[in-house]
């Protein structure tokens, strides 16, 4: 039942991406990346080798649509590895258990600054790969700034969404 | 012996995340200097269908400029049928009775995915082999300059937009003959363009229109590239660098022309 919601989950947010995100332009130039979301709230019962393969396949699934061969799966797997580092945003000054946390309980800032943390690393390895080059760092952090922005706006909203459905189905 | 399998053990999980991490690395340096990533790209067929049934939604929203485009550049071709001929001369004064043979011929596709807000931008058609695509051969749209085929499946094929910084191709300037390489740079946006080793003595005003010139042995010549906007002297001090405003809008691209020359392999045998 629990993998059935994460797959349900996995292929709404690949064809969000593909069909309906990458067709959003921000100032004619900046794309966000919104199917990360999957990776953000991905539950944290799952073993960490089980979400490294499922962050790889989530990137492929956009490489594939994207013509990007194994760039989006190796920004993914890095967010994946890198995830646990922030869960000390999540659980400091509550009962919460690292293993095991719910992230309908966390209060709606540290969720913030979790997910700006996790949003922050992850473009910032994409636009990395995608120049791969250092000549082009100034241009690289533009991108990675102004799509981390653009991003954390769509992934706010959906927290709004998911805060306020909580409110009304206790 | 078993330390060592205890270490294994014990960091597993940052193996699998080095190995995850270099499949996916492997697939990104495989498909740079080679393009070719065979299992990965949209060309393949089953990809390629999906997203042009994608495209028959957004299609229709575009329909009625679209067809006023074409209507504008049917007559415009008509008008200039015979620039896209040579003349056939037997010997001397004397000329064979049917002077003019085809030389270009430009083969219709659908652009069914696209993007030009990335730095590699691409774009992919929905002809392919079948339709007598080859790589190399060039892309034209209503508007002017396209890209360069390069990589076609029998039912698709996948271009390099001018909008990549890894294609550059020969433009000049329409009224003075002047001649350059048009390069594209990431900060210029899906708008502009650059024009550069001009002659610094040549006379070059903003609004001047750049065509391509037929020594880049791709497209015929004087297909609309775009105006110049600005011009600034290059670091060498003996070139100017034109920055262009382009006649293609590739953010609404979508009927496309690939151009066969089919002289093309007689002037490979003579140029080097």
């Amino acid at each position: 039942m629990k993998y059935a919601a994460i797959i349900a989950r996995f292929i709404l947010l690949v064809f969000l991406q593909v069909l309906v995100f990458n067709r959003f332009l921000f100032l004619g130039y900046f794309n966000p990346y919104v199917y990360i979301l999957f990776l953000i709230y991905l539950p944290t019962t799952i073993p960490r080798w089980g979400t490294l393969l499922w962050a790889f396949g989530l990137g492929l699934a956009v490489d594939l649509f994207e013509n990007s061969a194994g760039l989006h799966a190796a920004a993914s797997v890095f967010l994946a590895y890198l995830r646990p580092v922030f869960f000390g945003y999540l659980t400091r000054g509550t009962e919460q258990d690292r293993s095991a946390i719910n992230f309908r309980k966390v209060a709606p800032f540290a969720l913030g600054v979790y997910a700006l943390s996790c949003i922050f690393i992850h473009h910032l390895l994409l636009f990395l790969l995608e120049s791969f080059q250092w000549a082009e760092w100034k241009s690289i952090f533009k991108r990675t700034f102004f799509s981390t922005l653009f991003t954390f706006v769509f992934v706010l909203l959906f927290q709004l969404w998911n805060f306020r459905r909580n409110r009304t189905i206790p | 012996m078993r330390y060592l399998l205890f270490l294994l053990r014990r960091s597993r999980i940052f193996f699998l995340f080095l190995l995850l991490e270099g499949l996916a690395l492997a697939m990104i340096i495989n498909q740079r200097s080679y393009q070719r990533a065979v299992f990965i790209n949209s060309t393949q067929r089953h990809l390629g269908e999906l997203l042009e049934a994608t495209d028959q939604f957004t299609r229709y929203l575009h329909l009625r400029e679209e067809n006023e485009v074409l209507a504008r550049q049917n007559a415009r071709l008509q008008a200039l049928l015979a620039r896209a001929q040579y003349f056939q001369v037997a010997r001397g004064d004397t000329t064979v009775d049917s002077t003019h043979q085809q030389r270009f011929v430009s083969i219709p596709a659908r652009v069914i995915n696209s993007s030009y807000s990335k730095r590699n931008n691409f774009l992919t058609l929905n002809q392919g082999s079948q339709a007598g695509i080859k790589k190399g051969m060039g892309v034209t749209g209503p508007h002017g300059v396209v890209g360069v085929i390069n990589r076609v499946s029998p039912h698709f094929a996948s271009a390099i937009p001018i909008i990549n910084p890894n294609l550059s191709l020969t433009g000049k300037i329409a009224n003075s003959q002047y001649f350059g390489v048009l390069q594209w740079a990431p900060e210029l946006g899906h708008r502009q363009l650059y024009l550069s080793d001009i002659p610094r003595y040549a006379q070059v005003d903003s609004g001047d229109a750049v065509i391509t010139d037929s020594r880049s042995l791709i497209f015929p010549e004087g297909i609309p590239v775009g105006t110049v906007l600005d011009k600034t002297l290059q670091s060498d001090q003996n070139f100017l660098q034109l920055t262009l405003q382009m006649s293609t809008d590739f953010a609404r691209l979508e009927h496309v022309f690939v151009i066969q020359d089919k002289l093309s392999r007689e002037l490979d045998t003579l140029q080097p």
